[in-house]
């Protein structure tokens, strides 16, 4: 574009701009988004526009109900908008409302101030631009695939099953302990609910959000009606009741479990005080996005626009925080997306509650302890906190009782005389019967465990985000159930009965499980994606005092996972060498081969020795279970918010090779470490660079981190999540303020491989062998190794990379994490807990790989990292060396845990028991060389491949990506491509 | 007799040469010269210089720097194999290692070690160390100290022998330390071994009896199936016979492999056998029901 077209196309932005402040003038429907009388809410807003080089400058004032544009700066404006340049601004024409978010990601675009006001004004506009008809009124969900077998037809999937006659680990009555034998089409149920799952379109549910705003507009937030502070446990605790005694009382036909997290049948819940308004701009657009589209009705996007969201503005964490700390360079940081993410923006959750205390002991039991405690109390805060408690817990009792309530309504409204009608009357009747009795009080059979387990669970999110809140250790919490059950029966009949009935339970858990998704925004799948809630269950490994735990629940949950094939529950093995059998590790390997990607495999003795070396007590290291995608959490005792930060290293590479400017944006965001062309005269001097910015940037997330973390206690305490745990009651302190007997924080490190590679290149190179100088390479890598770099290239190709077991790769790793490891050691949390290390990366390789340029390592602009502590693909044809480096690394120093990830395809000659022979042997043996955790994925990149033209026919397929899993045809492209780009090991 | 033991290649994480997860070391050098062998680069036991034309970049360096004239961009193998003296110094400035060295020496200290960084692997799969070649048998010293090494190191060895070894020197220095022998049988007729192995078999036979004899060790026979040479019906039938006469129950079955072809170019030699497809569907059902009597591994 040249000057002139550039210069119109500003005027056409600004004539938009009017014509949204005629709108406002006359349509009355519109008037509302900035001025309602029905909520009295009144949108006050001054907007800046502008370009970096300030050639630009617009400003917009809404007042009063009235907007107006204007040319210049304003004062103190509530956000302002910055643009690149007068081009970047010009292009905003060919995007979308939402889509023109997308230039925060590459930077083109950037905010100071409140970010929720530019979600509020993406929306705005959106509604001029493109007002899309929509036709769904809800709340019913719809169908977004046809109702089908998704196991039929030539391209699903095909089991094969070996069996195993006879008793290992802890198995007491299963005669075949791998289940062979059953399918899906041995339970209908669970087979009907699969198929209606996988076509169901997730729709929006604004049901929680409208009752927690609901409950603070009509109490108060900061104060009282009065004008008193309000405590905000006191606050939290009974916005929570009020959503749990008002919420919809659901049971889904011919479910078994009564309960749901949504109103939906397939709900995607909003938490408004967290990350709810980034949905914001794309209310008008969501049903018909591309990736990943969800529904919500006209009605529901009205409540979210003029209810809701306006009341969180300032209220949500992300603002508040803002606010508090004067908007801090470590939050700026954040918002630049390609040095760290916070998870503490969306959602603390990723811990696994003390369900084993609910099951066995009843929340009254809890309800009556913090009664005798709030007795004893030495503080207004520590009575308040208990009080807090019995409140949140009375919510969950009444919810549970208005369940009761419904199970028998829907019998009543039964036919008796219909044989199908009258079995599910018997089964509502039983359900009642249950849901009167737990989660209040202890558990005695199968279901009722199952049920306490999932009514807490559905209360929890009530008050907790769904973002990895997980199930925990649940062969362990079944196991006595199912014995009890088993040990009634007289006949090798009814013991049949008692494991098909163990299955169907513990599938019904697993189907109410994937009743909710997460909210993901349009720009996040983009970036990132893939993710559902994360709500993981882990099986195996050891009981607290070191017995093997591999018991009859292990393999029946296995199975069940293994014939519904879920992304959630996201399944976790522990296996502890030498204490748990081999033939459980080759069913685990065999289960990968059926499922695709799953279930990550964990060396049981690293995690429990690098768990005790971070001061965890034996018995409690041995009774953790994953929490997220992999992350180790003691169950009912540790609040270790596993996810609070992932941090790119590859960022402060790329800061130290251009002198801490970030090319990216072409800002100084780092340290001045020096030239590179001219100021490192050794290579330990560039060495040291690096470790400067790491340094630098490693501290920044810790400080924002903390400031998030005192940020929570605020705005979102967590009395309910509290009363699941051991510690808070003890100590009269939420969760959040430290009351957890174990209050670490997690980090995860990513792309370690990537700066592994791009240092040994430089080291080799530029240092040892002297082929190359820093100016020929920054040459390179500015033009992405194209336009004649092709032999710095090739140079680059032969030096041995991770993985190769040559050339040192594995001891600069470790240095780099004893580094690492030193520099987050040195800071406590604020809850004066540690921040524990691991080496996983979500979908974050892939995010951040696409804000990178190119690399030393040869790596191209754009491209995908390396995912979790894995080999870059193309470093080693054969497994062995990449199995040997990364099992070397210390497993001490990464106690939040490290996913390796390993595309494996069975040789199309080899027999399945061959296949079985070799994955097992490939496993077992990382294991002994003291690896922490295998990922599969067991699948060639031609099925990948065809998954990208024919989704349809793969919505099943599941891959590992690096920590979770998810289904492929959900993923973004690049991230597609990173899974197809790995290297495929073959089995010969 | 050679005095350097070479050996042209080791292939970790090998899947198809003995049970597990093993090492595959291929020594070069072989008392017998089939037409069809699949490792012509491993069939003399000294040092050569192969040429892959396929990863050259025309760059000429390799001209600059050979002082004997021996490499000729207009010769069809491009190196003059009886001028070259094997300096190595084309290899040195070649960008795109597309001129290496076949055959390197190695101290069996070395070889154990290399062995031994997958020691876990074989435990958990029950693998270990096959040496091939070549054959490996042609260097029974070193191979013999090399076993030695490798039986204290308590690592599971499989040895892929043509047979053509001296039985005393063999039944001494090798036997007692080897778990498996896979043992090549080619062709009965003497004539026709002659002709197409350029050895005589009756060594190879006897060597062959006397070890099933024994009977203290496992021995899998392994026929390689090539066209119009062994995989003929006589030939197959004459096998048949043999085994049985033996009373062996299970065999293995080496299908054609025809990418050996572009394999004797590289190292200047013609092809002696021009044979350029796979075994087919048909042959692979006759040669099933000539075998039915037989445990077939892998076919």
């Amino acid at each position: 574009m040249n000057e002139l077209e550039l210069d119109a196309k500003i005027e056409d932005f600004k004539n938009q701009l009017n014509l949204l402040a005629m709108i406002f003038d006359t349509r009355r429907k519109m008037r509302r988004e900035i001025y309602n009388e029905k909520t009295g809410f009144i949108f006050n807003a001054k907007y800046q526009f502008t370009t970096k080089d300030d050639n630009v400058n617009i400003y917009v004032i809404f007042k009063d109900g009235k907007m107006t544009v204007h040319d210049g700066k304003i004062e103190d404006p509530n956000i302002t908008i910055y643009y690149n340049d007068k081009e970047t601004l010009a292009k905003l024409y060919d995007k979308s409302a939402d889509e023109s978010l997308d230039y925060l990601l590459t930077n083109e675009m950037g905010y100071i101030g409140n970010m929720s006001y530019l979600t509020k004004f993406s929306y705005l506009i959106s509604l001029v631009m493109g007002a899309k008809i929509k036709d769904y009124k809800g709340p019913e969900n719809r169908l977004l695939y046809p109702l089908e077998d998704i196991d039929e037809g030539k391209k699903s999937r095909k089991l094969k099953n070996e069996s195993l006659n006879r008793k290992i680990d802890n198995v007491e009555f299963l005669e075949d302990t791998y289940l062979a034998n059953y399918s899906l089409d041995d339970f209908p149920r669970l087979k009907y609910l699969k198929n209606r799952r996988f076509a169901l379109k997730p729709a929006i549910c604004v049901e929680r959000a409208k009752l927690v705003t609901e409950y603070h507009r009509e109490n108060g937030f900061e104060v009282d009606n009065k004008g008193n502070p309000i405590d905000p446990e006191l606050r939290q605790a009974r916005a929570v009741h009020h959503i749990m005694i008002n919420k919809q009382l659901i049971i889904h036909d011919k479910h078994l479990i009564a309960g749901s997290t949504t109103s939906k049948e397939v709900g995607i819940p909003i938490y408004p005080e967290l990350i709810g308004t980034a949905i914001w701009p794309e209310l008008k657009t969501i049903c018909d996005r591309e990736l990943n589209p969800n529904d919500i009705s006209d009605k529901d996007t009205d409540i979210l626009s003029l209810e809701v969201f306006p009341y969180w503005m300032e209220r949500n964490v992300r603002e508040y925080n803002r606010s508090k700390y004067n908007n801090p360079v470590s939050q700026q940081l954040e918002e630049g997306w390609v040095f760290y993410f916070m998870m503490k923006n969306n959602a603390i959750s990723h811990t696994v509650p003390g369900f084993p205390m609910v099951i066995n002991e009843g929340l009254e039991s809890v309800k009556n302890k913090a009664i005798e405690m709030e007795k004893k109390a030495d503080s207004i805060e520590k009575q308040n906190f208990y009080k807090a408690i019995q409140i949140a817990i009375d919510g969950v009792l009444t919810y549970s009782k208005h369940l009761s309530e419904e199970a028998l309504r829907i019998a009543d409204a039964l036919d008796q005389d219909d044989p199908e009608q009258s079995k599910r009357i018997e089964e509502l009747k039983e359900i009642s019967r249950i849901c009167a009795k737990v989660p209040a009080r202890p558990a005695e059979t199968l279901q009722e465990a199952i049920q306490s387990i999932w009514t807490s669970f559905v209360c929890l999110h009530c008050e907790n985000a769904n973002s990895a809140l997980s199930i925990g250790r649940l062969d362990q919490m079944l196991q006595p159930f199912f014995l009890k059950e088993i040990n009634t029966i007289t006949s090798e009949e009814q013991k049949e009965k008692v494991i098909r009935k163990a299955i169907e339970l513990v599938g019904s858990l697993f189907l109410r499980i994937n009743d909710h998704d997460p909210l993901i925004p349009n720009v996040g799948w983009k970036l990132f994606g893939g993710s559902s809630s994360d709500d993981t269950v882990t099986v195996g490994g050891v009981d607290r005092d070191g017995n093997n735990a591999v018991n009859d629940m292990t393999f029946i949950i296995l199975k069940t996972n293994e014939m519904l094939a879920f992304q959630d529950p996201n399944m976790n093995a522990r296996y502890y060498p030498g204490i748990n059998s081999r033939e459980y590790l080759r069913r685990l390997c065999e289960v990968n081969i059926n499922m695709g990607a799953s279930p990550s495999i964990h060396n049981d003795k690293t995690m429990i020795e690098a768990l005790v070396h971070e001061g965890f007590s034996i018995e409690d290291a041995r009774d953790w279970a994953a929490t997220g995608c992999v992350e180790p959490t003691i169950v009912g005792r540790h609040y270790g918010h596993t996810n609070c930060m992932l941090l790119n290293l590859v960022a402060p590479l790329e800061m130290a090779l251009n002198n801490g400017v970030m090319p990216l944006t072409g800002d100084k965001v780092g340290i001045e470490t020096g030239d590179v062309r001219t100021a490192f005269p050794t290579y330990e001097d560039f060495l040291n660079a690096y470790k400067t910015q790491v340094k630098y940037l490693a501290e920044k997330s810790i400080e924002i981190n903390n400031y998030l973390g005192f940020t929570h206690q605020y705005i979102h305490p967590t009395p309910l999540l509290s009363g699941f745990y051991d510690g808070p009651l003890e100590k009269g302190k939420d969760l959040v303020n430290g009351g957890a007997i174990y209050n670490t924080s997690g980090v995860a490190l990513v792309a370690l491989t990537d700066v592994v590679d791009s240092l040994l290149v430089i080291r080799d190179l530029i240092y040892k062998k002297k082929e190359l100088d820093f100016a020929t390479l920054m040459d390179a890598i500015e033009n992405n190794f194209e336009n004649g770099s092709a032999p710095v290239l090739k140079k680059i190709e032969q030096v041995p990379k991770f993985g190769s077991g040559e050339n040192g790769a594995v001891e600069l790793a470790q240095e780099l994490i004893d580094f690492c490891y030193d520099i987050y050691h040195s800071i406590e949390n604020y809850r004066g807990g540690k921040y524990l290390v691991g080496y996983w990366s979500i979908s974050y390789h892939a995010g951040f790989g696409m804000l990178t340029g190119a690399l030393p390592s040869g790596r191209k602009k754009g491209k995908s990292l390396t995912p979790g502590l894995t080999p870059a693909p193309g470093t080693t044809d054969i497994l062995l060396p990449s199995i040997e480096s990364v099992a070397s690394l210390d497993y001490l120093k990464m106690a939040n845990n490290a996913s390796y990830n390993v595309k494996l395809v069975p040789h199309p000659g080899d027999s399945h028991e061959e296949t079985l022979d070799l994955f097992t042997s490939y496993v077992q043996s990382f294991f002994d060389l003291n690896g922490m955790q295998w990922q599969f994925n067991v699948m060639t990149s031609d099925t990948l491949r065809d998954a990208m033209e024919n989704p349809i026919d793969y919505r099943w397929l599941l891959v590992r990506v690096s920590g979770y899993n998810a289904y492929f045809i959900k993923l973004n492209k690049n991230m597609q491509l990173e899974l197809i780009e790995r290297h495929e090991y073959k089995s010969r | 007799m050679i005095n350097k033991t070479l050996i042209v290649d080791i292939k970790r994480n090998a899947l198809d040469d003995g049970p597990g997860i093993r090492t595959l070391i291929f020594f070069k050098g072989c008392p017998l010269s089939c037409v069809w062998c699949q490792n012509p680069e491993a069939k003399s036991p000294f040092q050569e210089i192969s040429f892959d034309r396929n990863d050259c970049t025309q760059c000429k360096k390799c001209l600059e720097v050979c002082n004997q004239h021996a490499i000729k961009y207009s010769y069809e193998y491009r190196i003059d194999r009886s001028l070259c003296n094997l300096c190595g110094e084309c290899i040195e400035v070649c960008p795109n290692n597309a001129i290496k060295f076949v055959g390197k020496q190695y101290q069996t200290d070395e070889l154990v070690e290399i062995v031994l960084k997958d020691k876990i692997f074989y435990k958990n799969s029950g693998g270990g160390v096959t040496l091939s070649g070549g054959e490996p048998l042609y260097h029974i010293d070193y191979i013999h100290k090399l076993l030695k090494k490798l039986s204290e190191n308590k690592i599971h060895v499989c040895i892929e022998t043509c047979g053509y070894y001296n039985q005393d020197q063999f039944n001494n220095l090798i036997l007692p330390y080897v778990d498996l022998i896979y043992f090549d049988l080619k062709i009965l007729n003497p004539k026709l071994h002659i002709q197409y192995c350029k050895a005589k078999n009756d060594r190879i036979l006897s060597n062959f009896e006397a070890l099933i004899k024994k009977g203290d060790i496992e021995v899998l026979p392994r026929i390689p199936l090539i066209p119009n040479i062994t995989a003929t019906n006589e030939n197959l039938i004459d096998l048949v016979d043999y085994l049985k006469s033996l009373d062996i129950k299970k065999i293995g079955l080496l299908p054609y492999n025809p990418l050996w072809h572009s394999k004797p170019e590289k190292i200047g030699l013609k092809p002696l056998y021009n044979h350029l497809e796979w075994l087919n569907k048909e042959d692979k059902k006759r040669i099933k029901l000539i075998f039915s009597e037989f445990e077939l591994k892998d076919f």
